[in-house]
C-alpha cells in the first residue's frame, strides 16, 4: 500500500473535487475512518480554497499537496507560491457570536483549528507552506 | 455535477439538491435557494443525496436563511448524512438551522 501521495495543481476551485477524490481513494487503501477522512478533506479543501480566493487573488497560480501515512497519522503538506500569509496568526472565530450575527465568510481557518491535531507554518523563498497532521482512527 | 430539483407542496418548495457543494459549486446552491425562496419563503432543502459540503456552501446556507428570516419563512433541512450532520453539529450550525431526518418530519416544521 502506499504511503505518500503527491499532487501538483492549477490554482483553480474546479480542481478541488480531484484534489478530494485523489486524497478519498488514498485513504480508503488505509480503510482509514470515514468521518475522520472527511474532515481531513475538508480542511484541505478549505486551505486550497483560501489559497486560490485570497493567496492568488484568483489568478493563474500552483499549488502541491504532499501526503504521508504512518501509524495511523495523517500529514498534509500543502505549498504554494501567494503572498505570505500564516493563517495560524488569523484571529480566532468566536463561533457562537458569528453564527448568531448571520456571518456567510471567514469559517475555512476555523476548520483547520477545529480538526487539526497540529498544524505548523512555513514562510518559504517563494511562498507558503502549511503542515496539517491528523491522527485516523 | 450537482443537481438540484424543486417541487412546490402546498404553501412550501421542497429543494432537492444531489452532490458535493464546495467553494466552486457554492454559488449553484445559491442560485437554487434564490429561485426556490422566490416561491416561497418555507424552504425544505432536501440534502439526502448530498455528499459534501465546505464552508463557502455553508455560507450560502447562512446567507438564505438570513433571507428568509425577513420573509417571516424558514430553511428546514432534511435527510443529511451522518458524516455532514456531525460537522454541522461541531460548527454550531445545527443550533441556527432546523435540521430533522426525514421529509416528513421537515413538513410537520413548515
Amino acid at each position: 500500500m502506499k504511503q505518500t501521495l503527491s499532487l501538483k495543481i492549477e490554482a483553480s476551485l474546479e480542481q478541488l473535487k480531484k484534489i478530494r477524490q485523489e486524497l478519498s481513494s488514498f485513504f480508503e487503501q488505509w480503510k482509514a475512518n470515514e468521518n475522520d477522512v472527511f474532515t481531513l478533506l475538508l480542511m484541505v479543501d478549505e486551505i486550497v480554497t483560501n489559497i486560490i480566493r485570497y493567496g492568488y487573488e484568483n489568478k493563474k497560480g500552483e499549488i502541491s499537496l504532499d501526503v504521508h501515512y504512518t501509524d495511523h497519522t495523517a500529514e498534509i503538506t500543502i505549498e504554494d507560491s501567494a503572498p505570505p500569509f500564516n493563517p495560524l496568526e488569523y484571529p480566532p472565530v468566536d463561533i457562537e457570536k458569528h453564527l448568531n450575527e448571520g456571518k456567510t465568510h471567514g469559517l475555512g481557518i476555523h476548520v483547520l483549528r477545529t480538526y487539526a491535531d497540529s498544524c505548523e507554518y512555513q514562510k518559504t523563498k517563494n511562498g507558503n507552506r502549511l503542515i496539517i497532521r491528523k491522527v485516523m482512527h | 455535477m450537482p443537481t438540484f430539483q424543486s417541487a412546490k407542496d402546498g404553501d412550501r418548495i421542497i429543494l432537492k439538491v444531489t452532490g458535493e457543494m464546495d467553494a466552486h459549486t457554492a454559488p449553484q446552491l445559491d442560485k437554487a435557494l434564490k429561485d426556490a425562496i422566490a416561491q416561497s419563503a418555507k424552504v425544505i432543502l432536501d440534502v439526502s443525496q448530498m455528499t459534501y459540503i465546505a464552508t463557502a456552501a455553508l455560507g450560502v446556507l447562512m446567507a438564505n436563511h438570513n433571507t428568509v428570516k425577513t420573509k417571516g419563512g424558514k430553511i428546514v433541512i432534511c435527510g443529511m448524512q451522518e458524516k455532514i450532520k456531525k460537522v454541522f453539529d461541531t460548527m454550531g450550525f445545527s443550533k441556527v438551522f432546523s435540521v430533522v431526518s426525514s421529509l416528513d418530519e421537515a413538513k410537520k416544521l413548515l
